[in-house]
C-alpha cells in the first residue's frame, strides 16, 4: 500500500489540504449564493423552503457540480499535457482537442439541432457530437504521428496545433453560415457557461472524468520520469507510446464531455498548473491532485463571480476565467523572459 | 557475457551512416570510442542503447539480442548518459537522481534508495547541491547530477554480480580539469568492481589514460580497434583526424603542436 508520504513532501501534503479545504469553502459559497440566496443550514435544520430545495437541487446543485468537474478535468489534464509536452504553454486547447470538442458541437448545432438527429438525440445531441469531435482530432493525430511515435513530442504538439487551427476555421465558417437564433446560442455556448447544467447529461461526464483522473494519477511517477526527456525516459524502462496514449485519451474524452456541457472556458488549464507548481514543486504525485483542487475553486468560485457580478442577469464564465487568466498568462511570460 | 555488436550497418534515406561495425564490450573492461565530429560516434551509442535498431546486423546484451529485451530489463542492465540533457520544470537534484533508480523512485524499498543515494552523492561529492532546483545549477553541476542519476540506475555496493553496464557520451564536456578527473575515475573504479563501460572521449591523451580498449571511428566504420597505444600512432591518427601528431611512448601522450 502506497502512502501519502512516499507521493509528497510535507510541504506538499500541507498544500494539498489548503487547496481540498478551498475546494469546500468554495463549494459552499458558490451553492449558498445566488440569483435566490440559500442558508445551507436549513437543509439540517429542515426549514428548507420549497424554492430553495428546488434550487438546490435541479439548478445550482449541477450547476456547482458541473463547474467543479470541468475545473478538476481541465486543471488536471493541463497539467498533464504540460508534463507530457515538457512545455508549460501546453494545454487542452493547444493539441485541438477543444477545438474538435467545439466544432462537432458547433456543427451539432447549426446543422442538425433542428432535423432528424435533434429529435433522436434529444439532449445527448451536442454533447455526443463534442466528444466525437475531440475523438476525430485524437484520431487525426493518431495517424499523423503513426501510432503516436513518430520523432517525438514535439511532432506531435505541432500536429496538435495545427489540426487545433483548422477546426478554428470551421468554427469560424459555420458561425458565419449560422442563422440569427443560432447565432446567439453559439455566442453563449463559445464563450462558456455552466448555466445549462442537468443531471441527465452530468452523471455520464462525471463518470468519465473520474476514470480519466483515476487512470493520469496511476502514470504520475512515469510523467516525472518523462521529465528526463523522452529517450532518457525510454532507457529507464519507461514505456513512451502508453503514456502519451493515456494522456491524450484521457485529455480528449475528459474535454469533449466538459465541452460539450459547459463551452469553451479558457485558461484553467494553462494557469491553474503553473500555480500549483509555485505553491509546492513540480512532481506530478503533487501537481495533479493539486491541480485538480484548484481547478475546481477557480472554476467555482468564477462561475460564482460571472453569477452574481450583475444580478439578475449572467456574465459567460469564460469571460471571467479569461480576464483571470489572460493577466497572469502576461506576467508568467514576463517572468520566463526575465529568467 | 557481453554487450556485442555483430556486422551492424545503419542507413538512413539510403544514406549509409555506419558500416559494417563488430566489436563487443565485456564485463571489467572500458571500451573508449573515438573519432573526428561526424563519424557516428553518438549514432553508436544510440544503437548500443537501444533507441533504435539497425537496418543490418545484430545487438546482443549477453547472448540475448536486444531485439527481445524489454525495455524494464534493458534499464536493470544497461545505464545511458547523454551529451547534454535539458529539464524544463523546477525538479530538485534530489528527485533527479532518484529517477535513475529503477523501480524505486520514491516507492519501493525506500531505505535502500536512500542509502545507495546517499552513497553516491558522498561519492561524486555533490551533498551540497542535493536539495537545490536543477535548473539554479551550472552547467558542470548539471551534468554531474546525471552522472550521479546514470551511475545509481545499475550502481552495486560492493561487486557487480551480474552483467551491468554504463555507456557515457562525453561524459566531462562541461566540467573543469578536477571534476573531469573525478568521474573518470569513478568511472574506472566501478569498472575494476565489474562493470562494463563504453565512454565516448574528446580527449585523446584521456582516452589513452583511461581506456582499456579503444575503437576509432572515421565516416562511420571502424578505423582502429585495439589498445590505446597500439593504434594511437602518427599514421593512424593523421589518417584519420587528418592532423600531424606526434607520440611520445613514456609516458604516453600525443601532441598535435
Amino acid at each position: 500500500m502506497i502512502s501519502l508520504r512516499q507521493l509528497m513532501n510535507t510541504k506538499q501534503i500541507f498544500w494539498i489540504s489548503v487547496l481540498s479545504i478551498a475546494v469546500i469553502f468554495s463549494t459552499i459559497a458558490a451553492i449558498s449564493f445566488g440569483g435566490v440566496d440559500v442558508e445551507l443550514k436549513n437543509i439540517f435544520t429542515g426549514t428548507i423552503s420549497p424554492l430553495e430545495l428546488e434550487v438546490l437541487a435541479n439548478i445550482r446543485g449541477p450547476r456547482v457540480l458541473l463547474a467543479a468537474v470541468v475545473g478538476a478535468a481541465l486543471g488536471i489534464s493541463g497539467a498533464a499535457l504540460q508534463g507530457l509536452f515538457r512545455n508549460p504553454l501546453a494545454d487542452p486547447g493547444l493539441i485541438g482537442v477543444s477545438a474538435g470538442a467545439a466544432l462537432g458541437a458547433v456543427s451539432a448545432i447549426v446543422f442538425f439541432k433542428d432535423g432528424l438527429f435533434g429529435l433522436q438525440f434529444g439532449i445527448f445531441l451536442v454533447p455526443l457530437a463534442s466528444v466525437l469531435g475531440s475523438l476525430i482530432v485524437i484520431g487525426l493525430i493518431f495517424t499523423l504521428t503513426s501510432g503516436f511515435t513518430q520523432s517525438g513530442i514535439t511532432y506531435m504538439l505541432l500536429v496538435g496545433i495545427a489540426l487545433n487551427a483548422l477546426a478554428t476555421v470551421g468554427i469560424g465558417f459555420l458561425t458565419f453560415i449560422s442563422n440569427d437564433s443560432q447565432l446567439r446560442g453559439l455566442t453563449y455556448w463559445m464563450m462558456g457557461s455552466f448555466g445549462s447544467a442537468n443531471w441527465q447529461l452530468l452523471i455520464p461526464t462525471i463518470i468519465i472524468v473520474t476514470i480519466a483522473i483515476a487512470n493520469l494519477f496511476m502514470i504520475s511517477k512515469k510523467l516525472d520520469i518523462i521529465q528526463l526527456g523522452e529517450v532518457e525516459a525510454h532507457r529507464l524502462g519507461i514505456n513512451i507510446r502508453l503514456i502519451k496514449m493515456t494522456i491524450v485519451l484521457c485529455s480528449a474524452f475528459m474535454i469533449g464531455a466538459c465541452v460539450s456541457l459547459s463551452g469553451i472556458i479558457g485558461f484553467i488549464g494553462l494557469v491553474v498548473p503553473h500555480l500549483v507548481r509555485l505553491l509546492g514543486g513540480a512532481n506530478h504525485t503533487f501537481l495533479l491532485p493539486g491541480s485538480a483542487l484548484l481547478g475546481i475553486s477557480i472554476s467555482v468560485l468564477s462561475d460564482l463571480f460571472s453569477r452574481i457580478v450583475i444580478t439578475p442577469a449572467e456574465l459567460p464564465v469564460g469571460l471571467a476565467t479569461s480576464a483571470l487568466g489572460a493577466p497572469f498568462f502576461l506576467w508568467l511570460i514576463i517572468r520566463l523572459g526575465k529568467n | 557475457m557481453s554487450v556485442a555488436f555483430k556486422n551492424i550497418s545503419l542507413s538512413y534515406k539510403e544514406k549509409v551512416i555506419l558500416e559494417d561495425i563488430s566489436f563487443c564490450i565485456s564485463r571489467g573492461e572500458l571500451l573508449g570510442i573515438v573519432g573526428p565530429n561526424g563519424s557516428g560516434k553518438t549514432t553508436l551509442m544510440k544503437l548500443v542503447a537501444g533507441d533504435f535498431m539497425p537496418s543490418k546486423g545484430v545487438i546482443k546484451y549477453d547472448d540475448k539480442d536486444l531485439k527481445r529485451v524489454s525495455l524494464l530489463e534493458r534499464a536493470k542492465y544497461r545505464s545511458v548518459m547523454s551529451q547534454s540533457q535539458n529539464i524544463i520544470f523546477d525538479f530538485t537534484v534530489k528527485e533527479i537522481i532518484q529517477m535513475g533508480v529503477i523501480g524505486g523512485y520514491g516507492l519501493k524499498n525506500e531505505k535502500e534508495v536512500a542509502k545507495k543515494i546517499q552513497h553516491i552523492i558522498k561519492l561524486l561529492d555533490i551533498e551540497k547541491l542535493f536539495f537545490r532546483s536543477i535548473q539554479t545549477l551550472s552547467g558542470g553541476e548539471q551534468q554531474l547530477v546525471h552522472f550521479a542519476r546514470a551511475l545509481i540506475q545499475i550502481w552495486e555496493m560492493s561487486h557487480y554480480e551480474t552483467s551491468k553496464y554504463i555507456f557515457l557520451d562525453e561524459p566531462t564536456s562541461n566540467l573543469d580539469l578536477k571534476q573531469e578527473v573525478k568521474i573518470l575515475d569513478i568511472t574506472k573504479n566501478e569498472v575494476k568492481k565489474g562493470l562494463g563501460a563504453m565512454v565516448i572521449f574528446h580527449d585523446l591523451n584521456l582516452t589513452a589514460h583511461y581506456a582499456d580498449k579503444v575503437l576509432m571511428l572515421s565516416k562511420g566504420k571502424i578505423a582502429a580497434m585495439g589498445n590505446p597505444s597500439d593504434i594511437f600512432t602518427p599514421d593512424t591518427l593523421e589518417a584519420v583526424y587528418g592532423l600531424k601528431v606526434k607520440v611520445l611512448k613514456k609516458p604516453f601522450r600525443i601532441f598535435h603542436f
